[in-house]
Protein backbone atom coordinates (compact mmCIF):
# COMPACT_ATOMS: atom_id res chain seq x y z
CA UNK A 1 0.00 0.00 0.00
CA UNK A 2 2.78 2.79 0.45
CA UNK A 3 4.18 1.46 -2.38
CA UNK A 4 1.65 2.45 -4.21
CA UNK A 5 1.01 5.79 -2.57
CA UNK A 6 4.95 6.32 -3.06
CA UNK A 7 4.26 5.63 -6.69
CA UNK A 8 1.52 7.60 -7.10
CA UNK A 9 2.85 10.61 -5.24
CA UNK A 10 6.15 10.11 -7.34
CA UNK A 11 4.00 10.12 -11.10
CA UNK A 12 1.79 13.53 -10.03
CA UNK A 13 5.19 15.21 -9.00
CA UNK A 14 6.54 13.95 -12.74
CA UNK A 15 3.46 15.60 -13.93
CA UNK A 16 3.99 18.32 -12.32
CA UNK A 17 7.21 18.74 -13.78
CA UNK A 18 5.73 18.50 -17.32
CA UNK A 19 2.64 20.63 -16.98
CA UNK A 20 2.52 22.99 -14.01
CA UNK A 21 -0.20 24.29 -14.84
CA UNK A 22 -2.73 21.35 -13.65
CA UNK A 23 -4.59 21.29 -11.03
CA UNK A 24 -3.59 17.67 -9.90
CA UNK A 25 -5.26 17.83 -6.70
CA UNK A 26 -8.58 17.20 -8.17
CA UNK A 27 -7.59 15.02 -10.23
CA UNK A 28 -9.47 10.99 -10.32
CA UNK A 29 -6.87 8.59 -10.46
CA UNK A 30 -9.51 6.80 -11.92
CA UNK A 31 -10.11 8.58 -14.84
CA UNK A 32 -8.54 8.96 -18.15
CA UNK A 33 -5.63 10.96 -17.44
CA UNK A 34 -4.84 12.32 -20.20
CA UNK A 35 -8.44 13.46 -20.80
CA UNK A 36 -8.68 14.68 -17.19
CA UNK A 37 -5.26 16.79 -17.07
CA UNK A 38 -5.25 17.77 -21.17
CA UNK A 39 -2.16 16.66 -21.81
CA UNK A 40 -0.79 15.84 -25.59
CA UNK A 41 1.01 12.99 -26.80
CA UNK A 42 4.43 14.57 -26.31
CA UNK A 43 3.54 15.13 -22.25
CA UNK A 44 2.58 11.74 -22.11
CA UNK A 45 5.32 10.51 -24.24
CA UNK A 46 7.96 12.43 -21.28
CA UNK A 47 5.81 11.03 -18.79
CA UNK A 48 7.04 7.71 -19.99
CA UNK A 49 10.61 8.80 -19.73
CA UNK A 50 10.29 10.38 -16.62
CA UNK A 51 8.71 7.29 -15.30
CA UNK A 52 11.36 5.57 -16.94
CA UNK A 53 14.29 6.66 -15.34
CA UNK A 54 12.90 7.33 -11.94
CA UNK A 55 11.10 3.31 -11.58
CA UNK A 56 13.47 1.91 -14.20
CA UNK A 57 10.10 0.23 -15.45
CA UNK A 58 9.89 1.15 -19.62
CA UNK A 59 6.07 1.05 -20.70
CA UNK A 60 6.12 -0.16 -24.39
CA UNK A 61 3.99 1.51 -27.06
CA UNK A 62 1.52 -1.80 -27.31
CA UNK A 63 0.67 -1.26 -23.62
CA UNK A 64 -0.20 2.08 -23.80
CA UNK A 65 -3.85 1.04 -22.79
CA UNK A 66 -3.05 -0.29 -19.68
CA UNK A 67 -1.57 2.90 -18.13
CA UNK A 68 -4.67 4.71 -18.93
CA UNK A 69 -5.38 6.19 -15.56
CA UNK A 70 -3.39 7.59 -12.94
CA UNK A 71 -4.65 4.25 -10.84
CA UNK A 72 -3.71 1.30 -14.21
CA UNK A 73 -0.23 2.82 -14.68
CA UNK A 74 0.59 2.96 -10.19
CA UNK A 75 -0.52 -0.68 -10.55
CA UNK A 76 1.29 -1.60 -13.93
CA UNK A 77 4.35 -0.24 -12.40
CA UNK A 78 4.28 -2.41 -9.26
CA UNK A 79 3.06 -5.57 -10.86
CA UNK A 80 6.76 -5.24 -12.82
CA UNK A 81 9.04 -3.82 -9.80
CA UNK B 1 28.57 49.94 -37.17
CA UNK B 2 24.97 48.41 -37.67
CA UNK B 3 22.04 49.46 -34.82
CA UNK B 4 20.39 46.31 -33.79
CA UNK B 5 16.95 47.10 -33.04
CA UNK B 6 13.65 45.60 -31.07
CA UNK B 7 12.85 42.64 -33.56
CA UNK B 8 8.95 42.11 -34.65
CA UNK B 9 8.07 38.91 -34.15
CA UNK B 10 4.61 39.20 -35.44
CA UNK B 11 3.16 42.14 -37.24
CA UNK B 12 0.59 42.66 -34.22
CA UNK B 13 3.61 43.24 -31.82
CA UNK B 14 3.83 46.79 -31.01
CA UNK B 15 6.46 46.42 -28.34
CA UNK B 16 8.66 44.23 -26.71
CA UNK B 17 10.24 44.33 -23.17
CA UNK B 18 13.94 43.93 -23.29
CA UNK B 19 14.39 40.82 -20.15
CA UNK B 20 18.07 39.76 -20.26
CA UNK B 21 21.19 41.02 -22.21
CA UNK B 22 23.47 37.64 -22.94
CA UNK B 23 26.12 39.72 -24.19
CA UNK B 24 28.74 42.76 -22.27
CA UNK B 25 29.96 45.54 -24.25
CA UNK B 26 33.05 44.37 -26.61
CA UNK B 27 32.21 41.06 -26.84
CA UNK B 28 32.75 39.49 -29.75
CA UNK B 29 29.40 37.57 -31.44
CA UNK B 30 29.43 35.04 -34.02
CA UNK B 31 26.02 34.36 -36.46
CA UNK B 32 23.74 32.90 -34.58
CA UNK B 33 24.37 33.48 -31.13
CA UNK B 34 21.70 34.02 -28.60
CA UNK B 35 22.46 38.22 -27.43
CA UNK B 36 19.58 38.89 -25.57
CA UNK B 37 16.36 37.17 -24.29
CA UNK B 38 12.80 39.50 -25.59
CA UNK B 39 9.67 39.44 -23.05
CA UNK B 40 6.93 38.85 -25.36
CA UNK B 41 3.19 38.15 -25.02
CA UNK B 42 4.69 34.87 -26.61
CA UNK B 43 6.86 34.22 -23.65
CA UNK B 44 10.80 35.11 -23.50
CA UNK B 45 11.93 34.23 -27.02
CA UNK B 46 16.11 34.65 -27.76
CA UNK B 47 17.26 36.78 -29.96
CA UNK B 48 19.79 36.08 -32.10
CA UNK B 49 22.33 37.80 -34.09
CA UNK B 50 22.69 37.50 -38.31
CA UNK B 51 26.39 39.04 -38.37
CA UNK B 52 29.64 38.58 -37.32
CA UNK B 53 31.25 41.25 -34.99
CA UNK B 54 31.97 43.15 -31.60
CA UNK B 55 28.73 44.63 -29.32
CA UNK B 56 30.00 48.22 -29.51
CA UNK B 57 27.26 49.66 -27.12
CA UNK B 58 23.94 47.94 -25.30
CA UNK B 59 21.65 51.50 -25.45
CA UNK B 60 18.77 49.62 -23.82
CA UNK B 61 18.69 48.38 -20.20
CA UNK B 62 17.00 45.33 -19.44
CA UNK B 63 13.27 45.20 -18.17
CA UNK B 64 13.04 48.20 -20.35
CA UNK B 65 9.74 48.18 -22.68
CA UNK B 66 10.61 49.28 -26.39
CA UNK B 67 8.53 49.93 -29.62
CA UNK B 68 9.22 47.16 -32.54
CA UNK B 69 12.71 48.94 -34.48
CA UNK B 70 13.73 51.17 -31.55
CA UNK B 71 17.83 50.61 -31.06
CA UNK B 72 18.84 48.03 -28.62
CA UNK B 73 22.25 48.20 -28.87
CA UNK B 74 25.22 48.53 -31.48
CA UNK B 75 27.45 45.96 -33.54
CA UNK B 76 30.64 46.85 -35.10
CA UNK B 77 30.73 44.60 -38.07
CA UNK B 78 33.56 42.17 -38.52
CA UNK B 79 34.08 43.79 -41.56
CA UNK B 80 34.66 47.24 -40.53
CA UNK B 81 37.24 45.88 -38.28
CA UNK B 82 41.20 46.11 -39.61
CA UNK B 83 42.26 42.59 -38.14
CA UNK B 84 42.55 39.68 -40.33
CA UNK B 85 39.70 37.40 -40.73
CA UNK B 86 41.61 34.58 -40.05
CA UNK B 87 42.34 35.82 -36.30
CA UNK B 88 38.76 36.90 -35.63
CA UNK B 89 37.25 34.08 -36.85
CA UNK B 90 39.53 31.86 -34.00
CA UNK B 91 38.65 34.37 -31.66
CA UNK B 92 34.82 33.95 -31.90
CA UNK B 93 35.17 29.99 -32.17
CA UNK B 94 37.39 29.73 -29.03
CA UNK B 95 34.20 31.36 -27.28
CA UNK B 96 31.95 28.56 -28.57
CA UNK B 97 32.96 25.64 -26.15
CA UNK B 98 31.73 27.76 -23.42
CA UNK B 99 28.55 27.58 -25.10
CA UNK B 100 26.59 24.07 -23.15
CA UNK B 101 26.88 21.24 -25.17
CA UNK B 102 23.33 20.68 -25.58
CA UNK B 103 22.73 24.38 -27.64
CA UNK B 104 25.43 23.70 -30.28
CA UNK B 105 23.38 21.56 -32.45
CA UNK B 106 20.22 24.43 -32.35
CA UNK B 107 23.28 27.19 -33.10
CA UNK B 108 24.77 25.37 -36.14
CA UNK B 109 21.25 24.98 -37.37
CA UNK B 110 20.40 28.96 -37.09
CA UNK B 111 23.49 29.65 -38.58
CA UNK B 112 22.41 27.61 -41.60
CA UNK B 113 19.30 29.04 -41.70
CA UNK B 114 20.70 32.56 -41.26
CA UNK B 115 22.90 31.90 -44.37
CA UNK B 116 20.15 30.93 -46.08
CA UNK B 117 18.41 34.34 -45.12
CA UNK B 118 21.14 35.77 -46.49
CA UNK B 119 21.56 34.06 -49.77
CA UNK B 120 18.34 35.31 -50.42
CA UNK B 121 18.92 38.53 -49.94
CA UNK B 122 21.55 38.11 -52.61
CA UNK B 123 23.95 40.58 -50.59
CA UNK B 124 26.52 38.18 -49.42
CA UNK B 125 30.00 39.07 -51.27
CA UNK B 126 31.88 35.40 -52.12
CA UNK B 127 34.76 35.86 -49.24
CA UNK B 128 31.92 36.22 -46.50
CA UNK B 129 30.37 33.22 -47.29
CA UNK B 130 33.93 31.41 -47.76
CA UNK B 131 34.25 32.87 -44.16
CA UNK B 132 31.40 31.38 -42.93
CA UNK B 133 31.76 27.87 -44.48
CA UNK B 134 35.25 27.95 -42.53
CA UNK B 135 33.85 29.26 -39.34
CA UNK B 136 30.89 26.40 -39.68
CA UNK B 137 33.36 23.73 -40.60
CA UNK B 138 35.16 24.66 -37.55
CA UNK B 139 31.98 24.65 -35.11
CA UNK B 140 31.67 21.29 -36.45
CA UNK B 141 34.96 20.15 -35.68
CA UNK B 142 34.50 21.96 -32.33
CA UNK B 143 31.25 20.04 -31.44
CA UNK B 144 32.62 16.98 -32.41
CA UNK B 145 35.79 17.11 -30.33
CA UNK B 146 33.89 18.09 -27.42
CA UNK B 147 31.39 15.09 -27.79
CA UNK B 148 34.43 13.08 -28.08
CA UNK B 149 36.61 14.27 -24.91
CA UNK B 150 33.12 14.91 -22.83
CA UNK B 151 31.64 11.69 -22.81
CA UNK B 152 32.86 10.76 -19.19
CA UNK B 153 31.12 14.14 -17.95
CA UNK B 154 27.93 13.21 -19.21
CA UNK B 155 25.91 12.66 -16.02
CA UNK B 156 22.68 10.98 -16.93
CA UNK B 157 19.64 13.15 -14.59
CA UNK B 158 16.24 12.46 -14.55
CA UNK B 159 14.05 16.08 -15.52
CA UNK B 160 12.42 15.71 -12.07
CA UNK B 161 15.68 14.97 -9.98
CA UNK B 162 17.19 17.92 -11.79
CA UNK B 163 13.73 20.64 -10.76
CA UNK B 164 14.20 19.23 -7.07
CA UNK B 165 17.93 19.50 -7.25
CA UNK B 166 17.55 23.18 -8.21
CA UNK B 167 14.83 23.23 -5.49
CA UNK B 168 17.35 22.47 -3.06
CA UNK B 169 19.99 24.35 -4.61
CA UNK B 170 21.76 21.55 -4.56
CA UNK B 171 24.24 20.40 -7.62
CA UNK B 172 23.68 17.61 -9.21
CA UNK B 173 27.08 17.25 -11.24
CA UNK B 174 28.80 16.78 -7.67
CA UNK B 175 26.97 13.39 -7.41
CA UNK B 176 29.27 9.89 -8.86
CA UNK B 177 26.49 8.00 -10.48
CA UNK B 178 22.66 7.83 -9.55
CA UNK B 179 20.36 4.96 -8.90
CA UNK B 180 18.50 4.92 -12.18
CA UNK B 181 19.09 3.24 -15.96
CA UNK B 182 22.83 3.62 -16.86
CA UNK B 183 23.81 5.21 -13.22
CA UNK B 184 21.16 8.17 -14.34
CA UNK B 185 20.75 10.40 -10.97
CA UNK B 186 16.97 10.42 -9.92
CA UNK B 187 14.55 11.81 -7.48
CA UNK B 188 15.81 9.24 -4.76
CA UNK B 189 19.28 10.21 -4.82
CA UNK B 190 18.65 14.10 -4.88
CA UNK B 191 17.11 13.36 -1.63
CA UNK B 192 19.15 11.20 -0.35
CA UNK B 193 21.96 13.53 -0.99
CA UNK B 194 19.66 16.44 0.60
CA UNK B 195 19.10 14.19 3.89
CA UNK B 196 22.89 13.92 4.09
CA UNK B 197 23.47 17.78 3.79
CA UNK B 198 20.74 17.98 6.37
CA UNK B 199 22.02 16.03 8.75
CA UNK B 200 25.34 17.02 8.76
CA UNK B 201 24.88 20.64 8.56
CA UNK B 202 22.36 20.47 11.27
CA UNK B 203 25.02 18.10 13.57
CA UNK B 204 28.08 20.79 13.45
CA UNK B 205 25.89 23.92 13.15
CA UNK B 206 23.53 22.50 16.23
CA UNK B 207 25.63 24.09 18.78
CA UNK B 208 26.07 27.40 17.23
CA UNK B 209 22.97 27.94 15.23
CA UNK B 210 19.90 25.72 15.46
CA UNK B 211 17.81 28.16 13.21
CA UNK B 212 20.27 26.74 10.20
CA UNK B 213 18.37 23.53 9.25
CA UNK B 214 15.99 25.62 6.79
CA UNK B 215 19.13 26.66 4.79
CA UNK B 216 18.26 24.70 1.34
CA UNK B 217 14.79 27.06 1.79
CA UNK B 218 17.17 29.93 1.83
CA UNK B 219 19.08 28.99 -0.81
CA UNK B 220 16.17 28.78 -3.17
CA UNK B 221 15.83 32.37 -2.85
CA UNK B 222 18.35 33.57 -5.38
CA UNK B 223 16.24 31.75 -8.12
CA UNK B 224 12.76 33.12 -7.42
CA UNK B 225 14.19 36.78 -6.47
CA UNK B 226 15.86 36.16 -10.22
CA UNK B 227 12.85 35.38 -11.55
CA UNK B 228 10.86 38.53 -10.00
CA UNK B 229 13.34 40.41 -11.86
CA UNK B 230 12.96 39.53 -14.92
CA UNK B 231 9.01 38.98 -14.84
CA UNK B 232 7.73 41.56 -12.18
CA UNK B 233 9.77 44.49 -13.19
CA UNK B 234 8.10 45.15 -16.99
CA UNK B 235 5.05 44.87 -14.89
CA UNK B 236 5.42 47.98 -12.48
CA UNK B 237 6.34 50.44 -15.94
CA UNK B 238 2.89 49.99 -16.72
CA UNK B 239 0.34 48.87 -14.28
CA UNK B 240 -2.68 48.71 -16.71
CA UNK B 241 -0.90 47.11 -19.26
CA UNK B 242 -3.00 43.50 -20.83
CA UNK B 243 -1.56 40.24 -19.49
CA UNK B 244 0.52 38.46 -21.67
CA UNK B 245 -2.82 36.17 -22.20
CA UNK B 246 -4.74 39.11 -23.00
CA UNK B 247 -2.25 40.06 -25.45
CA UNK B 248 -1.65 37.26 -27.02
CA UNK B 249 -5.81 36.94 -27.40
CA UNK B 250 -5.71 40.02 -28.88
CA UNK B 251 -3.19 39.35 -31.50
CA UNK B 252 -4.33 36.12 -32.54
CA UNK B 253 -7.89 38.38 -32.90
CA UNK B 254 -5.97 40.87 -35.46
CA UNK B 255 -4.29 37.80 -37.60
CA UNK B 256 -7.31 35.56 -38.12
CA UNK B 257 -9.64 38.89 -39.02
CA UNK B 258 -6.74 40.03 -41.36
CA UNK B 259 -7.18 36.73 -42.63
CA UNK B 260 -10.66 36.23 -42.98
CA UNK B 261 -10.86 39.72 -44.42
CA UNK B 262 -8.06 39.69 -47.03
CA UNK B 263 -7.25 35.94 -48.10
CA UNK B 264 -10.25 34.17 -50.41
CA UNK B 265 -9.59 30.85 -48.38
CA UNK B 266 -11.20 27.63 -50.33
CA UNK B 267 -10.82 24.24 -47.80
CA UNK B 268 -9.85 20.79 -48.89
CA UNK B 269 -9.67 17.48 -47.22
CA UNK B 270 -8.52 14.07 -47.71
CA UNK B 271 -9.31 10.92 -45.13
CA UNK B 272 -5.89 9.25 -45.16
CA UNK B 273 -5.50 5.44 -43.93
CA UNK B 274 -2.62 5.31 -41.67
CA UNK B 275 -2.66 1.30 -41.07
CA UNK B 276 1.10 1.25 -43.05
CA UNK B 277 2.71 4.38 -41.07
CA UNK B 278 1.29 2.98 -37.58
CA UNK B 279 2.48 -0.41 -38.63
CA UNK B 280 6.01 0.38 -39.58
CA UNK B 281 5.99 2.97 -36.41
CA UNK B 282 5.54 0.16 -34.28
CA UNK B 283 8.10 -2.01 -35.47
CA UNK B 284 10.59 1.15 -35.07
CA UNK B 285 9.25 2.14 -31.71
CA UNK B 286 9.39 -1.65 -30.13
CA UNK B 287 12.19 -1.14 -28.48
CA UNK B 288 13.13 1.97 -28.14
CA UNK B 289 12.95 4.06 -25.21
CA UNK B 290 9.89 6.65 -24.46
CA UNK B 291 11.72 9.54 -25.60
CA UNK B 292 13.39 8.49 -28.92
CA UNK B 293 9.94 6.95 -30.16
CA UNK B 294 8.42 8.47 -33.15
CA UNK B 295 4.82 9.94 -33.16
CA UNK B 296 2.75 9.35 -36.44
CA UNK B 297 2.36 13.14 -36.27
CA UNK B 298 6.53 13.42 -37.52
CA UNK B 299 5.49 10.93 -40.70
CA UNK B 300 2.37 13.37 -41.41
CA UNK B 301 4.50 16.59 -40.93
CA UNK B 302 7.46 14.83 -43.03
CA UNK B 303 4.73 13.60 -46.03
CA UNK B 304 3.38 17.19 -45.89
CA UNK B 305 6.92 18.98 -46.11
CA UNK B 306 8.23 16.74 -48.78
CA UNK B 307 5.19 17.23 -50.67
CA UNK B 308 5.45 20.95 -50.66
CA UNK B 309 8.64 20.82 -53.03
CA UNK B 310 6.84 20.37 -55.83
CA UNK B 311 3.64 22.44 -55.11
CA UNK B 312 5.24 25.76 -54.56
CA UNK B 313 1.68 27.72 -55.12
CA UNK B 314 0.93 26.65 -51.41
CA UNK B 315 4.38 27.59 -49.81
CA UNK B 316 5.72 31.36 -49.42
CA UNK B 317 4.28 34.17 -49.02
CA UNK B 318 1.76 36.95 -50.17
CA UNK B 319 3.02 40.79 -49.93
CA UNK B 320 1.58 43.82 -51.24
CA UNK B 321 -0.49 41.94 -54.44
CA UNK B 322 2.27 40.00 -55.65
CA UNK B 323 2.96 36.37 -54.47
CA UNK B 324 6.81 34.86 -53.47
CA UNK B 325 7.37 31.13 -53.27
CA UNK B 326 9.74 29.85 -51.50
CA UNK B 327 12.62 27.22 -52.13
CA UNK B 328 11.98 25.91 -48.80
CA UNK B 329 10.00 24.76 -46.58
CA UNK B 330 10.13 26.33 -42.88
CA UNK B 331 6.97 24.55 -41.66
CA UNK B 332 5.14 25.99 -39.14
CA UNK B 333 3.32 23.79 -36.10
CA UNK B 334 0.94 25.81 -34.19
CA UNK B 335 1.69 24.92 -30.69
CA UNK B 336 -1.23 25.65 -28.00
CA UNK B 337 -0.13 27.10 -24.77
CA UNK B 338 -1.46 25.83 -21.51
CA UNK B 339 -2.03 28.99 -20.57
CA UNK B 340 -4.04 30.04 -23.36
CA UNK B 341 -3.55 30.80 -26.76
CA UNK B 342 -1.03 29.61 -29.24
CA UNK B 343 2.40 30.24 -30.68
CA UNK B 344 3.35 28.81 -33.99
CA UNK B 345 7.17 27.49 -33.92
CA UNK B 346 9.37 27.06 -37.79
CA UNK B 347 11.12 23.97 -38.56
CA UNK B 348 13.64 24.86 -40.80
CA UNK B 349 14.04 23.27 -44.02
CA UNK B 350 11.57 20.49 -43.26
CA UNK B 351 11.99 18.70 -46.21
CA UNK B 352 15.21 17.75 -45.94
CA UNK B 353 14.60 16.11 -42.44
CA UNK B 354 13.58 12.61 -41.84
CA UNK B 355 10.68 11.86 -39.53
CA UNK B 356 13.22 10.89 -36.80
CA UNK B 357 14.90 14.39 -37.11
CA UNK B 358 11.13 15.88 -37.19
CA UNK B 359 10.09 14.37 -34.19
CA UNK B 360 12.80 15.80 -31.96
CA UNK B 361 12.57 18.91 -33.56
CA UNK B 362 9.01 19.00 -32.47
CA UNK B 363 9.30 17.57 -29.00
CA UNK B 364 12.13 20.40 -28.45
CA UNK B 365 10.29 23.39 -30.12
CA UNK B 366 6.98 22.06 -27.92
CA UNK B 367 9.12 22.47 -24.63
CA UNK B 368 10.64 25.71 -25.22
CA UNK B 369 7.14 27.46 -26.59
CA UNK B 370 5.54 26.15 -23.26
CA UNK B 371 8.91 27.56 -21.39
CA UNK B 372 10.14 29.25 -22.62
CA UNK B 373 13.80 29.86 -24.91
CA UNK B 374 12.27 29.82 -28.93
CA UNK B 375 14.25 31.64 -31.31
CA UNK B 376 13.95 34.47 -33.26
CA UNK B 377 14.47 32.74 -36.73
CA UNK B 378 11.87 30.23 -35.24
CA UNK B 379 8.44 32.49 -34.69
CA UNK B 380 9.10 34.41 -37.33
CA UNK B 381 9.70 32.77 -40.77
CA UNK B 382 7.31 30.00 -41.09
CA UNK B 383 6.54 29.28 -45.21
CA UNK B 384 3.55 27.41 -43.91
CA UNK B 385 1.53 26.46 -41.01
CA UNK B 386 0.38 22.68 -39.72
CA UNK B 387 -2.68 22.34 -37.10
CA UNK B 388 -2.57 19.55 -35.36
CA UNK B 389 -5.28 18.55 -33.03
CA UNK B 390 -3.72 15.50 -31.99
CA UNK B 391 -5.06 12.57 -30.58
CA UNK B 392 -7.81 13.15 -28.24
CA UNK B 393 -9.20 16.42 -30.73
CA UNK B 394 -11.82 16.25 -33.30
CA UNK B 395 -12.31 14.74 -36.01
CA UNK B 396 -11.16 17.29 -38.62
CA UNK B 397 -10.37 21.18 -38.21
CA UNK B 398 -10.93 23.70 -41.13
CA UNK B 399 -8.24 26.09 -40.12
CA UNK B 400 -7.19 30.14 -41.18
CA UNK B 401 -4.32 30.93 -43.10
CA UNK B 402 -1.45 32.96 -41.11
CA UNK B 403 -1.35 35.97 -43.72
CA UNK B 404 1.58 36.62 -45.40
CA UNK B 405 1.34 32.74 -46.13
CA UNK B 406 -0.95 31.57 -48.22
CA UNK B 407 -1.64 27.76 -46.87
CA UNK B 408 -2.43 25.58 -43.52
CA UNK B 409 -2.97 22.16 -43.02
CA UNK B 410 -5.22 20.45 -40.60
CA UNK B 411 -4.66 17.20 -38.57
CA UNK B 412 -7.47 15.72 -37.39
CA UNK B 413 -7.91 12.96 -34.84
CA UNK B 414 -6.76 9.93 -35.88
CA UNK B 415 -9.41 7.31 -35.28
CA UNK B 416 -10.18 3.41 -36.21
CA UNK B 417 -13.28 3.03 -39.06
CA UNK B 418 -14.31 -0.11 -40.99
CA UNK B 419 -12.93 0.92 -44.38
CA UNK B 420 -13.06 -0.92 -47.78
CA UNK B 421 -9.73 -2.05 -48.99
CA UNK B 422 -9.26 -3.90 -51.97
CA UNK B 423 -12.88 -4.54 -51.99
CA UNK B 424 -12.66 -5.91 -48.24
CA UNK B 425 -13.85 -4.07 -45.26
CA UNK B 426 -11.25 -4.24 -42.67
CA UNK B 427 -10.55 -1.89 -39.98
CA UNK B 428 -8.41 1.23 -40.30
CA UNK B 429 -7.09 4.05 -38.86
CA UNK B 430 -8.36 7.29 -40.56
CA UNK B 431 -6.94 10.56 -40.16
CA UNK B 432 -8.03 13.35 -41.83
CA UNK B 433 -5.93 16.30 -43.71
CA UNK B 434 -7.26 19.07 -43.93
CA UNK B 435 -5.71 22.26 -46.55
CA UNK B 436 -7.11 25.91 -46.44
CA UNK B 437 -5.25 27.83 -48.84
CA UNK B 438 -5.60 31.23 -50.81
CA UNK B 439 -7.61 31.58 -53.81
CA UNK B 440 -5.42 34.03 -55.47
CA UNK B 441 -2.54 31.75 -55.65
CA UNK B 442 -3.75 28.42 -56.05
CA UNK B 443 -7.00 26.90 -57.30
CA UNK B 444 -8.68 23.57 -56.29
CA UNK B 445 -7.30 21.48 -58.72
CA UNK B 446 -3.85 21.76 -57.75
CA UNK B 447 -5.03 21.95 -54.01
CA UNK B 448 -6.43 18.13 -54.33
CA UNK B 449 -3.09 16.76 -55.96
CA UNK B 450 -1.24 18.21 -53.07
CA UNK B 451 -3.42 16.50 -50.67
CA UNK B 452 -3.13 12.91 -53.04
CA UNK B 453 0.22 13.71 -53.26
CA UNK B 454 0.44 13.51 -49.37
CA UNK B 455 -1.53 10.67 -48.86
CA UNK B 456 0.74 8.76 -51.27
CA UNK B 457 3.59 9.47 -49.29
CA UNK B 458 1.78 7.98 -45.97
CA UNK B 459 0.99 4.93 -47.74
CA UNK B 460 5.36 4.49 -47.95
CA UNK B 461 6.11 5.26 -44.37
CA UNK B 462 9.72 3.53 -44.50
CA UNK B 463 10.40 6.12 -47.06
CA UNK B 464 10.23 8.86 -44.78
CA UNK B 465 11.90 7.62 -41.20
Amino acid sequence: MNNKLALQTLICRLILDIAPEVDIESLDPNEELREELDLDSIDFMKLLEAVSLETSITISESDYDQVQSLQSMVSYIENRT
Amino acid sequence: MKILTMPSFGSDMATGTLAQWHVKEGESVSKGDIIASIDTMKGLIDMEVFDNGTIDSLLAGEGEELDIGAPIAQLRLLSENTVSTSNIEKQSVVNIPSTETETETDIDIDATAAADIDAKANNVSQSKQEADTKKEEARTELSQQSQVTQPNKQLLVSPVARKRALELGLDWRQLDHGHGPAGAIILQDIETAENTRVQSSSQSEKSIQPEKSHQPIKSHQPIKSLQLKTVSQPKAIKETKPTPAEMMRQAISANVSRSKREIPHYYLQLDVVLNKALDCLSIHNADLPPSKRVLVNALVYCAIARSLTTFPAFNGFYNDGQYHASDEVHLGNAISLRTGGLIVASIHNAHRLGAIELMDKITDQVTRAREGGLRMSEVQDATVTVSNLGDRGSDSIQSIIFPPQVAIFGIGKPRKMPWIIDDEIVGATIVNISLAADHRVSDGHSGARLLNKINKLLQTPEKLL
